[in-house]
């Protein structure tokens, strides 16, 4: 039984576990969904000696614990955009919003894992904070526990999650 | 609008064919035009490569909305390529920027000294009084060409971005409800050019509404109004007093040399050929000495390599200071995507999480007055 079921990561974090060469390890713990655009946006990063490192994902996509790619239609990002005003949207990239469309549609619990500020805030606006999961979590669930930048932490998704509720509760961001 | 109709407004509006689409975004042009047609709906991943190339955000296409009208923008001449992409693109910009304001609570209502003047009377004498009118209530200084960009950005809110395009002697402007007024200069131009540039749109923008009201589309600038903004810049970068002076000042014999020519051109950051004709019309050179004065600009171009070649001429920005300081506040304080920082700065996601990783110290702050 993996540790996580519906595990959505954004680009960033894709990003990260490739750096840091932990696909085997999550994968064989975690059943991993990616929106096409965090596919895209996740192309490459750049090492400690300032290489320049391709990021191919294909030897994870085959095999039961293969990552599952998905794509989510125009309007089901509507239904999404339709919450918040325009201007607030807009904070969010591409493939967080056609994450976050994913796992609004989504009957099963569903976590969305990233480092990005926006990303949490909104879960917290949406009433949603246990839907969101930090990379500390994962790897301290799974046995890869290790140390970590602060954007990665369990602390940063909570701290950012509270000031989203607070959103909500104050009506920022949200279609009147 | 649907999605598809917006999908070919977009597209029709920056003049791409379906082939061009497909070769920047690996679309078919069945599938685009299935697309446009509403026979099927593009995922959230083609949608994006097409808000991409069309310059527009994905919220653009998600509504059903009717179209907002976009503000008119006002070219000298269109770039000679790809001047609707050119255009789609600066909105997109002066979008971007009021985003960024807003994200960070940092909104800078347009303030300009406006004219307000019946445009069937606008004489070359009220440009002159216009351009006294912003030396007296903007903090320019005796050297405007120096101040002229950081006052606009700063202090008046207008939004100014660089753009590569030809022909060189053009630039454009525009003043939108939602995001104010905005200038598009030259990349390609040296600064002095771009100075000049900069205030001959400053004309546009504060006799916008007395000569084009509230038009939308492309906006038609007759020649007359032109020369009016070319004069009214001329006042305001050489204005009267300390250009007098600076002239005066070199005089001997009642005459100057092409040398200080020069060297005040530097003093005042404009062209050889814009200061000659303000010496011109500064000294009561008359309409009969204009071929006079055209032969001496002739004249003075051509020993440019002798007078001007240790000329400063500094690079513009890619994107305005004050827009890139909004975007890392904003991406600091949690308010934009790492995805969408790179995107509105042109960078790519590796090289913007860096400024993430970056821990800047919260709370420290300089003790100015007692408290």
């Amino acid at each position: 039984m993996k540790k996580f079921r519906l595990l959505l990561l954004d680009a960033n974090i894709v990003i990260e576990i490739s750096k840091q060469h932990l696909w085997k390890g999550i994968l064989s713990q975690c059943d991993v969904h990616l929106s096409r655009t965090v596919v895209d946006e996740a192309a490459f990063y750049t090492d400690e000696n300032g290489e320049h490192c391709d990021i191919d994902l294909t030897p994870y996509l085959s095999g039961d614990d293969g990552i599952t790619v998905f794509d989510v239609a125009a309007s089901e990002v509507a239904s999404l955009r339709n919450r918040f005003d325009p201007t607030y949207f807009e904070k969010l990239d591409a493939g967080e919003t056609e994450s976050l469309s994913f796992l609004l549609k989504q009957s099963d619990q569903c976590l969305i894992c990233s480092s990005d500020m926006i990303v949490f805030r909104v879960l917290g606006n949406l009433g949603l904070p246990d839907q969101g999961i930090s990379l500390e979590e994962i790897l301290n669930k799974v046995g890869l526990a290790r140390g970590l930048a602060r954007q990665y932490t369990k602390t940063f998704r909570e701290e950012w999650t509270q000031k989203g509720f607070r959103d909500g509760l104050g009506g920022i961001g949200l279609r009147k | 609008m649907s999605l598809g109709d917006r999908l070919k407004y977009a597209r029709e509006r920056t003049s791409l064919s379906g082939q061009q689409v497909e070769e920047r975004t690996g679309i078919g042009r069945s599938s685009l035009s299935e697309f446009e047609h509403g026979k099927r709906e593009p995922t959230l991943s083609q949608l994006q490569k097409l808000a991409d190339i069309y310059r527009r955000s994905v919220s653009f296409f998600l509504t059903d909305e009717p179209l907002p009208r976009e503000p008119a923008v006002l070219w000298r001449l269109h770039p000679t390529t790809n001047a609707e992409d050119i255009e789609v693109q600066f909105l997109r910009l002066c979008e971007q920027y009021h985003n960024l304001e807003i994200w960070c609570c940092e909104r800078v209502q347009t303030c300009l000294p406006i004219a307000i003047s019946d445009s069937s009377r606008f004489s070359f004498r009220d440009a002159e009084e216009l351009a006294k009118r912003v030396l007296r209530e903007l903090p320019l200084g005796n050297w405007p060409g120096q101040s002229l960009l950081n006052v606009l950005e700063e202090v008046c809110g207008v939004k100014v971005f660089h753009l590569g395009f030809e022909p060189s002697g053009t630039a454009a402007s525009t003043v939108s409800e939602s995001f104010g007024a905005a200038v598009l200069l030259n990349a390609r131009n040296v600064q002095w050019r771009r100075n000049f540039d900069l205030a001959h749109e400053l004309f546009h923008l504060l006799t916008w509404e007395c000569f084009h009201g509230h038009e939308a589309g492309a906006v038609v600038v007759s020649e007359q109004e032109e020369r009016f903004a070319d004069c009214f810049a001329s006042s305001l970068l050489m204005p009267t007093d300390p250009f007098r002076t600076a002239i005066n000042a070199r005089l001997k014999d009642g005459k100057i040399s092409f040398e200080s020519l020069f060297d005040v051109a530097r003093e005042f950051d404009v062209s050889i050929e814009s200061l000659m004709w303000r010496l011109h019309f500064a000294y009561g050179r008359g309409k009969s000495d204009s071929e006079l004065t055209k032969r001496e600009i002739e004249r003075a171009k051509s020993l440019m390599p002798l007078f001007q070649q240790d000329r400063k001429d500094e690079e513009p920005p890619a994107l305005p200071a004050r827009y890139q300081a909004l975007a890392v506040k904003a991406l600091r304080r949690g308010e934009i995507a790492v995805g969408r920082f790179a995107q509105y700065l042109n960078i790519t996601r590796q090289e913007a999480m860096r400024f993430v990783e970056q821990e800047v110290p919260d709370g420290e702050e300089v003790q100015v007055t007692s408290a």
